[in-house]
């Protein structure tokens, strides 16, 4: 004698299978989408009535979720199988001990500040170390008055001085011989 | 056998080795779990198991755990977090693979069948069935569930079982104009 503890008549199946062979409604695609996390509440029976039954209204009429939500219920209660060590071994593997590292020393007190403004920090020094190149070798070479002043003598060398009254006679008597 | 008990969410998120072997070790028998069911019921073979529960783990430290930091603990348990979880990353993976090694023509229709299932629906006129009523006619007649099983899937009794069906049972058969 079988275990199971079946319902519904004859009657029932066959009225079922008419209604599976009825035209394809589109109720799924209307339905709004259920995430992971949803159907993870819903399983452990955390959701809110209405919320279940939203749940449920998707379960009901998209057969991909519903093999979704059997095979994740199974799996809960089928956890007490231990997996094989080789799979542990690899998966724990996947996080490296280095990164434990990393993340144990952190820098603390005012080390801490700094590695968060590092890369501003090193932006500002370099900019000033520019800054400070520039108005130093520019004060070394005489700055601004000293320059202006070597090029007013460099220009007025090149300019003549205006011409006296003897110079002009003397040219207006060689022009007139 | 470690448990989800032991897990210091904040630390493993936050990257420590301990707390991810710790984590493994209390996670791999669900995740192993989801993995077996899902290979058997797309005829991959079960040594297959531990690679697809392997791209699960792979898929939960990616990007810095970005998959691992969406899990609320207020809304519902780690282990079926889990497992909801590793069986959408299981079937990616397995079409994924799939993809890789065959082209479509050479894939029997049997294989693909799952991605059918998204079209088969029911031609109930919306409402007539409460979306609990409905779920149980599913269970009972597409997943041929026994009541005991169903009242399992649903954590409600037998005896809720029953009740739902047979009022959905009425609702259909006075809609339908159906005599018993």
């Amino acid at each position: 004698m079988s275990d199971r503890d079946p319902v519904g008549t004859d009657a029932d199946r066959a009225l079922w299978a008419r209604l599976k062979a009825g035209a394809p409604a589109t109720r799924a695609a209307r339905l709004p989408p259920v995430f992971d996390e949803e159907l993870a509440a819903w399983l452990d029976g955390r959701l809110a009535p209405d919320a279940a039954a939203r749940v449920e209204a998707r379960l009901a009429a998209d057969p991909a979720m519903l093999d979704l939500a059997l095979d994740a219920a199974a799996a809960v209660q089928e956890a007490a199988v231990p997996a094989p060590d080789r799979l542990v071994a690899r998966a724990q593997a996947l996080v490296g001990f280095d990164v434990e590292q990393q993340k144990a020393r952190p820098p603390a007190g005012p080390l801490a500040w700094l590695a968060r403004w590092r890369r501003s920090l090193e932006i500002a020094v370099v900019a000033g170390a520019f800054a400070v190149v520039c108005v130093t070798g520019f004060s070394l070479g005489g700055g601004v008055q000293e320059a202006f002043a070597s090029d007013t003598a460099e220009v007025a060398d090149f300019i003549p001085a205006p011409l006296t009254a003897s110079e002009i006679g003397f040219f207006v008597d060689q022009g007139g011989q | 056998m470690a448990s989800f008990d032991d897990i210091d969410l904040r630390a493993l998120v936050a990257g420590g080795k301990r707390d991810w072997d710790r984590f493994v070790a209390a996670a791999a028998p669900v995740i192993h779990a989801v993995a077996r069911r899902v290979v058997a019921a797309h005829g991959v073979p079960v040594e297959e198991a531990v690679d697809v529960a392997q791209d699960v783990f792979v898929r939960l430290c990616a990007d810095d755990r970005r998959l691992l930091k969406t899990y609320d603990p207020a809304r519902a348990s780690l282990g079926t977090w889990l497992a909801v979880v590793a069986r959408s990353c299981a079937v990616d993976h397995l079409r994924r693979r799939r993809q890789a090694h065959a082209s479509l023509d050479e894939v029997p229709e049997s294989a693909i069948a799952f991605e059918d299932r998204h079209v088969e629906r029911l031609n109930i006129p919306p409402g007539l069935l409460t979306e609990r009523q409905a779920l149980v006619l599913r269970l009972l007649y597409d997943r041929d569930m026994d009541v005991a099983e169903a009242a399992a899937f649903l954590k409600v009794d037998a005896q809720t079982v029953r009740s739902t069906h047979h009022k959905a049972m009425l609702r259909l058969r006075d809609h339908f104009r159906i005599e018993a």
